[in-house]
């Protein structure tokens, strides 16, 4: 998983996360209860299932953008499978 | 919209999910010329710029006077022509007053995956205009065959917000 960062000034952040480190048992664990802090109720379960979804897709399409953010001042922010 | 014909034919080309390889594969040129194009050095050929912009799912017109851009009219497919749903995207664009720009985009297979497990599609980045939308309408009006700009939403503040599936 990628997650570029560009800052209109110039300066540019690209994290290359390995998409097993991001999308695992215990990150599904903390997201329900970051999740649930804010109203959102998903269980561990669900995520977990979703994160095992999100990987398989990956495999058939490597560099899936998937969200893309552009702010009025330049600034934009992507993440890529 | 952008501001240049490069800048224009670059978010188009990523919108669409396309690399400047594949971009420049489907009309026949290389790679570079693409990006030149897109850091503004140089513009299309002329002869091009009908096929670039069917590629791109505009008209010549847009692409070179920047007009507000045109999501796809829905429509309803006949059986024989559709996708299959998992390999179908849903797209959710927001353009806010303030110029800032949202594009997400859902494979279908990941969707179907959220609504087989009993989760509700959360509120797309704080969007007001987004609450009241109905996710298992949309799904159902997918699986009968629909296609196209489902939702388009015009909050007060001035935020657009438009929901289409390709």
């Amino acid at each position: 998983m990628r997650i570029i960062v560009n800052e209109s000034g110039g300066k540019n952040i690209k994290l290359r996360l390995p998409s097993s480190l991001v999308l695992n048992g215990l990150s599904a664990i903390l997201l329900a209860k970051a999740l649930k802090s804010e109203n959102i109720n998903i269980s561990a379960k669900e995520l977990y299932i979703l994160f095992w979804a999100i990987k398989k897709y990956k495999f058939t399409h490597p560099k899936w953008k998937l969200i893309e953010v552009h702010d009025h001042d330049g600034d934009s922010v992507e993440i890529t499978l | 919209m952008d501001t240049t014909i490069g800048k224009r034919i670059a978010g188009l080309r990523k919108d669409k999910g396309l690399k400047q390889e594949d971009l420049a594969q489907m009309l026949g040129v290389s790679g570079q010329a693409v990006s030149k194009w897109e850091n503004d050095q140089t513009c299309p050929d002329i002869s091009l710029l009908p096929q670039l912009a069917k590629v791109l799912g505009v008209t010549v017109d847009e692409l070179l006077s920047g007009k507000q851009e045109i999501v796809p009219a829905v429509q309803i497919l006949p059986e024989k022509q559709r996708k299959n749903i998992k390999n179908m995207v849903l797209r959710i664009i927001v353009d806010s007053a303030d110029g800032d720009k949202v594009r997400v985009n859902l494979p279908m297979a990941l969707v179907q995956v959220v609504i087989d497990c009993g989760m509700e599609m959360p509120q797309i980045s704080g969007n007001d205009a987004l609450k009241h939308i109905d996710w298992n309408q949309i799904m159902a009006m997918i699986s009968q065959g629909v296609v196209g700009n489902l939702v388009e939403v015009e909050s007060s503040d001035g935020d657009i917000v438009r929901i289409f599936v390709e």
